[in-house]
């Protein structure tokens, strides 16, 4: 049960070069944090994947387990976990996170948009 | 590690005092400042420990001290902002430095 949704998180973490597991979507965020992180990856302008956690409480659960991280939202770039919207925010105001979406495109090019 | 919520306990809410005592009792030389309410608090923590440290690597530092507290939704969100005294020091100047 609880492996099917860890595969299922595996797989947008690793077919989407940017994936964000959020409250809500990216056009109806249901936190202020998850929108706040949606509107930084919109301002950058790539494609990202926004997972939606809320239909299912164990998707919560088990990527919290997954990513040693208790919050949502949380950013993965190139497959990697990048922190959440403290971290993001913090990241983009001083230039860090542009640079690093380039690089994940780069390595990725191949990666679907949403 | 993930631990289901301690439904049957029924506990006093976490204060920001509680929190700041927490979190410099378990990070040498920690210094925080501890804010907020009714399960949203936001921590702002400068210690040497988080010297070599990634910030995600902070954040659990501290998100691990909360673990059950979160799990609960006792506390909704927390956020964090973490420094070393060294980039304290820089931020200060910057600060200082601004006409």
């Amino acid at each position: 049960m609880s492996q099917d949704i860890l595969e299922m998180i595996k797989k947008e973490i690793d077919s989407n070069t940017i994936c964000l597991f959020t409250k809500g979507t990216a056009d109806m965020p249901m936190c202020g944090f998850s929108a706040r992180t949606i509107a930084v990856f919109k301002e950058i302008g790539k494609p990202f994947k926004t997972v939606d956690i809320l239909p299912d409480p164990r998707i919560r659960q088990v990527l919290s387990s997954f990513s040693h991280w208790p919050t949502v939202p949380q950013v993965f770039v190139g497959g990697k976990f990048i922190g959440g919207c403290d971290i993001v925010t913090e990241m983009y105001q001083k230039g860090e996170l542009q640079p690093l979406v380039e690089g994940a495109f780069k390595k990725q090019p191949a990666a679907p948009a949403r | 590690m993930y631990r289901e919520p301690r439904g049957s306990v029924t506990r006093a809410g976490v204060n920001p005092e509680e929190m700041q005592k927490r979190i410099e009792t378990a990070i040498p030389g920690a210094s925080a400042r501890v804010e907020g309410a009714d399960r949203h608090f936001s921590a702002v923590v400068v210690a040497p420990a988080f010297e070599g440290r990634t910030r995600v690597e902070q954040h659990q530092m501290i998100y691990a001290l909360f673990r059950e507290e979160m799990a609960s939704e006792e506390v909704h969100a927390l956020a964090l902002r973490t420094c070393t005294p060294a980039e304290r020091e820089k931020e200060t100047q910057n600060v200082a430095g601004h006409p």
